[in-house]
């Protein structure tokens, strides 16, 4: 069966994977394509082929490249990596949740992925994120210490556009303020007026996010238009099929 | 037929509490006080004195019942009195009892109760007087122990109809519903209890109370961003050569393509596809442009990935830019190796030992010792430059969190149009040394890369994509168009929402 197989491919011409390819992707883009029209089953079948493909090719390069390595590293030389097989224990562990009576042997494994994830990203976040973050948004808004000049006065412009753009964004999330006493209501005037400039602050902010994904999706659409008109007509054009 | 005080609602003669409200019908006028009790109550609600005749006392003789009837009120407390609503309109007290429209008139919410017709049980009437001299002492002794407060007072005051009045706010009545209310009603009722529909396209959209777009506006916006499409797949560009040099998004992709161009041959520079098969066809050409330019100098070449799928992605780039460079062999100028998982700890690995990260490469499956190219290279800080091509913030965030933080490496954010300003800040901080969006920095990065490509000799292949698609191209200024038209739509529509009528 595999000899006839592997027979038949050798007789293939030396292009036949490159014109079936680009016909299957050709029909799936279509198919995908139908999807303006309606949720329809052609549209389904490209979507689960994309996720189950996807998910295939993730398997096996986890497999490939993660745990084959260094389980031919175990069986080659265990006293010297000995740990890949605690590893591994602590893997199989984890499959043994979904067995109900042996579930508790993913508990390990389980606090140990948790632990090692949270006290990582926290530790992260706060050192590469946090801290960062607070140290840039102090910005002078002196032309001076910016090369002074018209360029100066641009960028202290813009350091002041910065912080004043931040507090009222930041003012919009300000709920609860008491309006007794003239303090709190002269709080509460100062923070309904910043707010009511971070709320359109923040609007700005979503329409350029809405514009940056939608000239995301428009260029996936162009390149697509693209492998349909230069590729797929193109080999209907130079070799008729 | 019993009119319940509380709600209006006519219940039946043998009812005991409202059939709508369940309000108590027969009420006990208190002894001590005089205020209405429900009839199974033990004890007064207001002052807590008993009301229930114990069995031993009997129930209230006819005398009670006749007196209450005579005169509204009891000439003695006695043990409880029985109070009978229909008795409080009959015609011997015309001079206590106020006419029924008065009280309905007056006040909201508050109004006379309808005369309750009950009949006393029959047990009670028709019980003969009681011949056991026990029970007459027994009453005897409670009119002598508990005096009635309001004893006197019944002639001026009606204090029979007072204590008849509920002791609290009578809820509103209903309102009727008018016909729209009705029709929401029936659609919510027909939606309900439709059959669930077997198509999942079919959704139920209500009516908007806006106008909306207009028909012919919506159409108007679809062609242009077809239009927007096709200029861009024939590869319309204006001719723009003087303020090309302007736009800082072509500013930036050349500062990029600047930094890299400089990079002497020894150096070494990473690239990871962080980046999902969906995005391919935003982040390719960019990614290819990259790839290319770096084979072009013979700057040595590692890629990797955080995404299982990445590293194919990365593999179909480095095996299109290799077709057509046969001195660009694997191994000895570029190497894939492989997908790294677990995002925060294996690149926590990756900052530490390169090793400890990547035992076997993608394609060889050689150890990182064996590969030319890989050799020398320990740690991260062998590297020279880090590119990371991600459709997501997480990614990068990842690599500035866990990897920029912790070793100084020079990092470069190439992502997604989609999700650049989100990581703005991270440019400004300096933490990132570039950052682009690959829409519009894949074409003017491969229009960088032919511009240059004849004063420095350097062979390029033609990338597929390149053209037409600018920051000046048609497409560009069409979906520019296409912004505007929407905003200055949606505009009138709100300030014609806004006026009056």
């Amino acid at each position: 069966m595999v000899e006839v197989i592997s027979g038949g491919l050798a007789s293939l011409p030396p292009n036949a994977a490159a014109v079936v390819g680009t016909w299957v992707a050709a029909l799936l883009t279509l198919a995908t394509l139908t999807f303006i029209f309606e949720n329809n089953p052609v549209f389904r079948i490209g979507q689960y082929l994309l996720v189950g493909t996807a998910s295939g090719y993730a398997a096996a390069t986890a497999w490939n490249s993660v745990l084959w390595p260094r389980l031919l590293l175990l069986l080659r030389d265990p006293s010297a990596h000995w740990v890949y097989g605690l590893f591994f224990l602590l893997g199989l562990g984890l499959v043994a949740r979904g067995l109900g009576s042996a579930s508790f042997l993913g508990e390990l494994p389980l606090a140990l992925l948790f632990g090692v994830g949270a006290a990582l990203a926290l530790g992260g976040a706060v050192s590469g994120s946090l801290l960062p973050q607070i140290k840039a948004s102090l910005i002078s808004i002196n032309p001076e210490s910016h090369g002074g000049g018209l360029l100066g006065w641009t960028h202290a412009i813009d350091a002041l556009l910065t912080v004043l753009c931040t507090i009222t964004a930041l003012s919009v999330f300000h709920f609860t303020v008491s309006r007794e006493g003239v303090a709190n209501a002269l709080t509460h005037g100062l923070m309904g007026a910043l707010s009511r400039v971070g709320r359109q602050v923040i609007m700005i902010v979503f329409g350029a996010l809405l514009a940056g994904a939608f000239l995301a999706f428009f260029a996936i659409l162009k390149s697509r238009l693209d492998f349909l008109v230069h590729d797929w007509i193109s080999l209907i054009a130079h070799t008729g099929f | 037929m019993i009119v319940c005080p509380s709600c209006q609602t006519q219940n039946a003669d043998d009812a005991q509490s409202c059939q709508s409200c369940d309000e108590p019908l027969l009420f006990r006028a208190c002894p001590s006080c005089g205020a209405t009790n429900p009839v199974g109550n033990r004890f007064c609600r207001r002052c807590f004195a008993e009301l229930v005749v114990s069995q031993e006392e009997g129930p209230p003789s006819e005398e009670v019942a006749e007196r209450t009837a005579d005169k509204g009120a009891p000439e003695s407390p006695g043990p409880s009195v029985l109070f009978i609503a229909e008795d409080l309109g009959t015609p011997e007290e015309p001079h206590e009892s106020p006419p029924a429209d008065r009280y309905r008139d007056e006040g909201a919410g508050w109004g006379r109760p309808e005369p309750l017709h009950l009949a006393p049980p029959d047990d009670v009437q028709d019980e003969p007087e009681p011949e056991q001299p026990e029970a007459e002492e027994q009453a005897a002794l409670s009119t002598e122990l508990v005096a009635d407060p309001l004893e006197g007072l019944g002639e001026v005051i009606p204090l029979e109809a007072a204590v008849s009045l509920p002791h609290r706010a009578a809820p509103h009545a209903a309102e009727r519903a008018d016909d729209a209310e009705l029709g929401e009603a029936r659609l919510f009722w027909e939606i309900a209890e439709a059959p669930a529909p077997l198509r999942e396209a079919v959704q139920v959209v209500a009516p908007s109370a806006r106008g909306g777009m207009p028909a012919l506006a919506r159409v108007a916006l679809n062609l242009l961003v077809l239009l927007a499409a096709l200029a861009a797949v024939l590869n319309v560009e204006l001719r723009t050569s003087g303020r090309q040099a302007a736009a800082p998004a072509r500013q930036a992709v050349a500062n990029v393509a600047e930094l890299l161009d400089g990079l002497p041959q020894d150096a070494v520079v990473l690239l990871s596809f962080d980046y999902s098969p969906a995005y391919s066809g935003e982040i390719d050409l960019l990614a290819t442009s990259v790839v290319q330019h770096l084979a072009a100098r013979s700057v040595r070449t590692v890629a990797m990935s955080t995404q299982a799928t990445g590293i194919g992605i990365a593999a179909r780039v480095f095996n299109q830019v290799a077709d057509g460079r046969p001195g660009w062999r694997y191994g000895e100028a570029y190497a894939l190796l492989g997908y790294l998982p677990d995002r925060e700890a294996g690149l926590r690995t990756l900052s530490r030992s390169l090793d400890a990260a990547f035992k076997t490469d993608h394609v060889q499956s050689r150890s990182l010792g064996e590969l030319p190219i890989t050799q020398g290279l320990a740690t991260l800080g062998d590297i020279d430059q880090v590119i990371v091509f991600a459709d997501d913030v997480h990614s990068v965030r990842l690599w500035i969190e866990q990897v920029e933080s912790q070793s100084a490496i020079n990092l470069h954010g190439l992502v997604t149009t989609r999700i650049e300003p989100q990581l703005i800040p991270y440019l400004q901080s300096g933490q990132l040394k570039t950052l682009l969006g690959a829409a519009y920095a894949g074409p003017e990065y491969a229009s960088w890369l032919a511009a240059h490509s004849e004063a420095e000799q350097v062979r390029l292949a033609p990338l597929a994509g390149s053209g037409g698609w600018g920051s000046y191209s048609v497409p560009f200024l069409i979906l520019l168009a296409v912004a505007v038209v929407t905003n200055l739509v949606y505009l009138s529509q709100g300030r014609a929402d806004r006026r009056p009528g």
